[in-house]
């Protein structure tokens, strides 16, 4: 009998050390947008969110943070240390998505922008969660000014 | 008339000896303007990919999902879409007229299609094992060749030539194939410029001929450090006397245009807060592609020239070996 809840408890012990630490992990990530936006200086762009998943290490230590900039992954703790697990929110951030223009330049892949967060950012823009600007409308005033300001460049 | 000419004649040269100097001092320089003309647009959600400007000015672009963009007599934009699945990491302008030559980064392919978009011949490109096609630029032997090698961890760039793959570049060996610094290329005639697309937005210059590399060095600019994460350089620009490069902030409008004369010293950092970026530079002429957000995307060409500028600093020789 005591052999039995002996392997019973040590199972469970296992158990909820393998298993992917979900609630453990929002409570980081929750932290993580705590910390970030405490310092009030930071414009909303740099504003890390919740969801941006990745394994971090602290000296031999590693975990698994919500937070992380970039945060292209979700991932889970184990025994055996963090483990990367599926694309997370900041994938499509990966690599740089922008259909401003320019920067939009430097884009290596198919814009996707129902992957981009649910997190407002300015009127009539959305970022994802690293920050990046992915869809934009612009007044206007800011297109005449845009007009204006690049009709002739002095370099 | 021709006797005044006689008479003209040697005080032209005179002028002449005098004014050509003086340009050439101002080229690089002075203060490089860019005068806005053309101005092309482009289909709103168009993601600019890769452009190839034709020594005529025909000008092609292509988006990741495989959208080609041409334009046509000077003026209108025309569009139209491969029905093959494939990732365009180079495009170039075909054998025939009308055709097309493109290197397939998801085959790792070489196809050739004819005006109606037939396919009409393919051909194994020059990658190793484990090479992730990035960026490939059509020379006359063959292409130029930009690919993340998964075996080396390292950024490379090959040159097809007859006699087989010559390796020009090889970056540093990262920690990891996700972690391997990537590049853009912009040929010359005798040179390649690899961009470094993240910090520190190094330029290196590598001859076609023999691979020596040597590195313009990009001043420290002014980007917040827990921001430079979100900053990505565009392809840099040779000019006539010196070479130009864009650095775009990916969380705005924040764009800083970095400018070397031709001693490759750095004239200029110019900051601009436009969605603005500078896209290709036309052969054989002073003016360059840029692409800018005005409700829509548009297609803007820049004619630049040389003006005096006596507030232009020269900082200390940025330029080193590698």
């Amino acid at each position: 009998m005591i052999r039995t809840m002996f392997r019973t408890a040590l199972l469970a012990l296992t158990l909820i050390a393998l298993a992917p630490p979900a609630a453990q992990a929002q409570g980081l990530a929750a932290l993580a947008v705590a910390t970030s936006t405490s310092g009030g200086g930071e414009s909303s762009a740099l504003r890390e969110k919740a969801g941006c998943w990745d394994c971090v290490t602290a000296g031999q230590v590693y975990n698994c943070m919500g937070g992380q900039v970039p945060g292209y992954w979700n991932c889970s703790v184990t025994l055996y240390g963090c483990n990367r697990s599926s694309s997370g929110c900041g994938h499509s951030a990966s690599i740089p998505v922008d259909i401003d223009g320019a920067a939009q330049y430097v884009s290596r892949n198919v814009i996707r922008l129902q992957e981009s967060s649910e997190e407002p950012g300015e009127p009539g823009e959305e970022r994802n969660c690293d920050g990046v600007i992915v869809a934009r409308q612009q007044s206007p005033d800011n297109i005449a000014a845009v007009r204006n300001r690049t009709a002739a460049l002095s370099l | 008339m021709r006797p005044f000419l006689l008479y003209v004649g040697p005080f032209g040269a005179l002028l002449l000896s005098l004014v050509v100097p003086v340009q050439a001092q101002v080229c690089g320089r002075g203060a490089l303007g860019l005068e806005a003309g053309q101005v092309r647009p482009l289909p709103p959600n168009f993601g600019i990919q890769g452009t190839i400007v034709a020594p005529d000015g025909r000008v092609a672009l292509w988006s990741a999902g495989g959208e080609l963009l041409q334009s046509v007599a000077g003026d209108s934009i025309v569009s139209t879409q491969f029905s093959e699945r494939m990732v365009i990491a180079g495009l170039a302008f075909g054998p025939t007229s009308g055709s097309w030559r493109v290197a397939d980064a998801w085959t790792g392919r070489e196809l050739l299609f004819d005006r109606d978009g037939n396919r009409e011949g393919e051909r194994p490109l020059a990658l190793a094992q484990g090479q992730l096609l990035e960026q490939a630029i059509w020379r006359e032997e063959g292409w130029l060749l930009a690919s993340r090698d998964a075996a080396t961890r390292r950024f490379v760039v090959v040159r097809e030539t007859a006699r087989g793959a010559v390796p020009l570049f090889h970056g540093e060996t990262a920690d990891s194939f996700a972690a391997i610094a990537r590049y853009h290329m912009t040929a010359l005639p005798a040179q390649l410029l690899l961009t470094e697309v993240r910090a520190p937005f190094r330029v290196i210059r590598v001859a076609l001929a023999t691979g020596q590399a040597d590195t313009l060095l990009t001043p420290p600019l002014p980007i917040p450090h827990d921001s430079l994460y979100l900053w990505r350089a565009l392809p840099a620009l040779a000019l006539d006397c010196g070479t130009l490069l864009a650095v775009a902030s990916l969380a705005g409008d924040q764009r800083l245009l970095v400018r070397w004369d031709a001693t490759d010293r750095v004239v200029k950092v110019t900051a601009l807060a436009v969605p603005f970026g500078l896209v290709a530079r036309v052969p054989g002429e002073q003016s360059l592609l840029a692409a800018r957000r005005t409700g829509g995307l548009e297609l803007v060409t820049y004619h630049w020239h040389w003006t005096p500028d006596s507030l232009a600093s020269h900082p200390p020789d940025t330029r080193s070996s590698r």
